[in-house]
């Protein structure tokens, strides 16, 4: 993988080129970029619930929830550039297990009393039963992710879809342990939002220095051209599959702090309409980890506003389709998301850098708002087919 | 595993004909556009609700079937034409997976557009008993609906064969699957290769729509889903791009759905399109280009 993030480049050409800077220091620059997006997040956060009303500390709550798991996307679909409609699945997973787990067995025995012992004896605490409940995803991503490592583009998505749909089948219909379509309650209560916030954070680090590290790197490569990766000695199976195996637990984690907030849990709560909602946040915002919060942020603003809108009118569809619409509207426009595949820190650093350079010709189109106007400009894009 | 009598194999057999007809009708019509496109169409399943509705408002003023059926055909059609038009051309050239979260985000406005305008409760069609009337062969019931839905699609599929291999638009969409650039330096114009690919498919979904919704006798904003992925499945099993792929991977995945619904024990039968999907996927591990399909191993460029 060095190969590919090779720092003397044979041609000597471009000074400070992408790949050379990518491979200075990467966990500097991974602990720097995510300290400054998880930073500005967590200002949000204080704000909002030192300062909102409790209806707004619910949803910032949901928020944080919702980008748990749009992190865990981040890590594969951004790196990859394969399109999961699985990883609320893992999310479900991850919420019934520690459901089943952290619920106190008298209560348990009311509803699935059929149960194996082993699940309706079990009365864990909040940290254990979280452990537990992102091993069990993980020991279940790891096989599937053998088989969804290989399949790129369509056959990707209609294969991550059936899973979807899979543990849906299973979640409902499993009566003796899931309490089959009936909601399973009694769960207790332990997620706050400071949890959350910690939690978001960490998963913010980890996928940052996933991104940065050799087999992000290697990861990458493989989506701008897995044929070329692929040459160059980049096992892009390996890769995949540590990136899926990752994002499965970033979704249980999502799940398991859903579960103690929501305390009930049916089936339902893990189909394809959250599926849709997540992934509009992830494509929105932008194929890196600070693409993925800020289009986390902007979509759940706008989702929040827009359902407001729609209860005061009584017009149930119109959030999702005007959600809809922005979706396809960034598709034809800008279709690698808000940030692009770009960090936060990596665009102030090249504004910063061409404001230097007087002008910026090495690189070009740099924004007032430090986005990049056209992505095409840059070096690392053009090794990109088409 | 439950003994059964000949007659009810046979029984069985004609239902998953029957099933199979309608999940063939799907595939191929998901399969007619990645041909020519690359592009999986998520908004597929719409075109079979958009047919379904157009069947319902008819209904309303007691129009016909005979006049019903041909109607909502031809609207998913034109809707396949619109589709593309409005949404499909402004990206197309774009990576896949922009195309196909295009499709995707489509899909959503369409069936949230209907939830907003027609409300979320089914619609009854109002499907007479002529639906469920029985002929009786030899110890064997046989549903009117199924012989129909087996005989339209052959029907269907004899006159898409003919139209692909005799008429010079057929003959440019087969080009066109096999390589769209070529075929344009042929002279055959882009627009009009895929316009027809999406008028194909959108008739395909149409008549599909006939027998799914006749089936349920009733039709709903979000009633696009199953349909869609049933396609999908078929789609893949047969290798995604393969147009007879597609048919055969649509009567395996109807005889596979059949099979485990009669073998599995009855507290286990909802599990079936979970098993179901599960094989399918195991499947591909072997075969990622599919049962009956060319390799998929690469992307199509």
């Amino acid at each position: 993988m060095n190969s590919v993030a090779s720092n003397d480049s044979p041609l000597g050409g471009v000074p400070q080129s992408g790949l050379s800077r990518i491979s200075e220091f990467w966990v500097v620059r991974a602990l720097l970029g995510s300290s400054l997006i998880s930073g500005l997040l967590a200002i949000g956060v204080v704000a909002l619930q030192l300062l909102g009303s409790p209806t707004l500390r619910t949803v910032l709550l949901i928020f944080l929830i919702n980008l748990m798991v749009v992190l865990g996307l981040q890590v594969f679909t951004g790196n990859s550039g394969v399109v999961s409609f699985g990883h609320v699945a893992f999310m479900g997973i991850g919420a019934y297990v520690t459901a089943l787990l952290a619920t106190d067995p008298a209560v348990k025995v009311g509803q699935i009393p059929d149960a194996p012992g082993f699940i309706l004896n079990a009365h864990l605490g909040f940290i254990p039963s979280t452990l537990v409940a992102i091993a069990v995803t993980c020991a279940i991503a790891l096989p599937v992710g053998i088989v969804f490592a290989r399949l790129s583009g369509a056959a990707a998505a209609i294969v991550t879809l059936s899973w979807l749909v899979i543990v849906r089948t299973v979640l409902a219909n499993w009566d003796t342990v899931t309490h089959g379509t009936f909601t399973f309650y009694g769960i207790p209560a332990a997620t706050t939002v400071w949890w959350a916030l910690g939690w978001v954070i960490v998963a913010i680090t980890v996928a940052r220095l996933f991104r940065e590290s050799g087999l992000g790197l290697s990861l990458r490569a493989t989506s701008s051209d897995e044929l070329v990766a692929r040459a160059v000695g980049v096992n892009m199976l390996r890769a995949r599959l540590a990136a899926w195996v990752l994002s499965a637990a970033f979704a249980a984690a999502g799940g398991v702090l859903y579960a103690h907030f929501i305390l009930a849990l049916a089936p339902t709560s893990f189909e394809f309409d959250l599926t849709f909602l997540l992934l509009v946040m992830v494509i929105v915002g932008g194929r890196s980890v600070s693409g993925a919060v800020i289009g986390a942020t902007l979509i759940s603003v706008l989702n929040e506003f827009l359902r407001q809108g729609e209860n005061s009118i009584e017009r149930f569809g119109l959030s999702t389709m005007v959600l809809a619409a922005i979706f396809v509207g960034t598709m034809i426009l800008r279709s690698e998301g808000l940030l692009g595949r770009w960090e936060l820190d990596e665009l102030i650093a090249r504004r910063w850098r061409s404001a230097r350079a007087g002008g910026g010709s090495i690189e070009p189109s740099v924004s007032r708002s430090g986005t990049p106007k056209d992505a095409t400009g840059d070096e690392i894009r053009s090794t990109e087919p088409r | 595993m439950i003994a059964f009598s000949a007659s009810e194999a046979i029984q069985q057999i004609v239902n998953a004909l029957s099933l199979g007809s309608t999940y063939a009708l799907l595939g191929l019509g998901v399969a007619a556009i990645y041909s020519v496109l690359g592009l999986i169409n998520f908004a597929h399943g719409e075109l079979v609700t958009l047919a379904g509705f157009t069947m319902y408002a008819l209904r309303i003023y007691d129009v016909p079937w005979l006049l019903v059926v041909p109607v909502a055909i031809i609207a998913a059609g034109i809707a396949a034409l619109a589709m593309e038009r409005i949404a499909f051309r402004p990206v197309r050239g774009a990576p896949p997976v922009t195309l196909l979260l295009t499709t995707l985000g489509l899909s959503i406005i369409i069936q949230n557009f209907l939830l907003l305008t027609l409300g979320a409760r089914s619609k009854s069609l109002g499907i007479g008993d002529w639906s469920n009337s029985t002929f009786h062969v030899a110890g064997i019931f046989v549903q009117w609906f199924d012989v129909a839905t087996v005989l339209t699609t052959a029907a269907s599929l004899v006159l898409l064969t003919v139209f692909l291999r005799k008429s010079v638009r057929g003959l440019a969409l087969r080009a066109a699957a096999e390589g769209l650039t070529m075929t344009r330096l042929m002279g055959i114009r882009a627009d009009s290769i895929v316009t027809g690919a999406f008028v194909v498919s959108g008739i395909l979904a149409g008549i599909a729509a006939f027998f799914y919704i006749g089936t349920l006798g009733q039709v709903g904003y979000n009633y696009g889903f199953s349909p869609l992925l049933k396609g999908f499945i078929a789609a893949v099993i047969g290798g995604l791009g393969s147009l007879g792929g597609a048919v055969a991977g649509g009567f395996t995945l109807a005889a596979l759905e059949i099979f485990f619904q009669v073998a599995l024990p009855a507290e286990n039968t909802p599990f079936t399109g979970a098993i179901v999907f599960a094989m399918v996927i195991v499947v591909l591990l072997f075969r990622p280009q599919g049962l009956f399909g060319r390799s998929l191993a690469t992307e199509r460029v």
